[in-house]
């Protein structure tokens, strides 16, 4: 499902991997990547030697995963699980272009996640730990 | 004080690797910016290619799969995975 990429970047580092440097994108409207990065800045750090096999793009698509971005030649460079609450991977790597002053969109989208999550779990917990204790008290009688 | 946001990395931490830092960098200057504690973890990938897996993924609200193949254990990686997938749990994948 992964293969070699067949082409370097355009702005492979020297004696980096083919993915290096720096690629623009176009990141489909609509999907949950688009709304946490837009489409104004869609120029992202690779790192990278492999690719999605495009011979797997549609039994992929089939099974509910969709392309949220893409490179220019239109090769897959992120997908997403639209049903889920968050899954979501990229080719690139936003950790490369994050800064201190200004971190990453994408990390600060997956942490609001993680913090909501939390708090739905939290919830969740406590309600099955006071169904636990009603089970006690119905056994105890 | 509000409460840590606890977020486990699924990967072989190596310290040669930049994109690895990065990860670390990236996700403690969002956490900053967000104002809220990070606990952030590395977890190997063959410490979950055991039944275990899910028992020690489920501490944490949100997975990272990290990058930097091959991994020590691909089917550790491909449980964690799974498990984000499957439980609606929080992923990233970069």
């Amino acid at each position: 499902m992964v293969t070699p990429l067949s082409c370097s970047l355009p702005n492979r580092r020297e004696g980096g991997p083919k993915a290096s440097g720096d690629e623009r994108l176009k990141i489909a409207p609509g999907s949950r990547l688009h709304a946490i990065c837009g489409s104004e800045d869609n120029s992202e750090q690779y790192y990278c030697n492999y690719g999605v096999n495009e011979e797997y793009e549609k039994q992929f698509q089939a099974a509910g995963l969709r392309v949220s971005a893409r490179g220019m030649q239109g090769e897959s460079r992120a997908v997403e699980l639209p049903d889920h609450r968050f899954f979501i991977a990229t080719l690139f790597q936003p950790q490369l272009s994050s800064r201190p002053e200004s971190p990453h969109a994408f990390w600060l989208a997956f942490l609001r996640a993680a913090m909501q999550f939390q708090k739905a779990l939290s919830r969740r917990n406590a309600n099955g730990a006071s169904r636990g204790k009603a089970h006690a008290k119905a056994g105890a009688r | 004080m509000p409460t840590a946001v606890r977020i486990g990395i699924i990967g072989d931490f190596d310290p040669s690797y930049h994109s690895h830092f990065a990860t670390n960098a990236a996700l403690y200057d969002a956490a900053t910016k967000l104002k809220v504690p990070l606990l952030l973890r590395w977890l190997p990938t063959p410490s979950l290619d055991g039944a275990d897996a899910p028992k020690i993924l489920s501490r944490w609200d949100g997975l990272i799969a990290s990058p930097g193949s091959p991994y020590k254990s691909f089917t550790g990686m491909l449980r964690g995975i799974e498990f984000a997938r499957t439980r609606d749990w929080p992923f990233a994948g970069t």
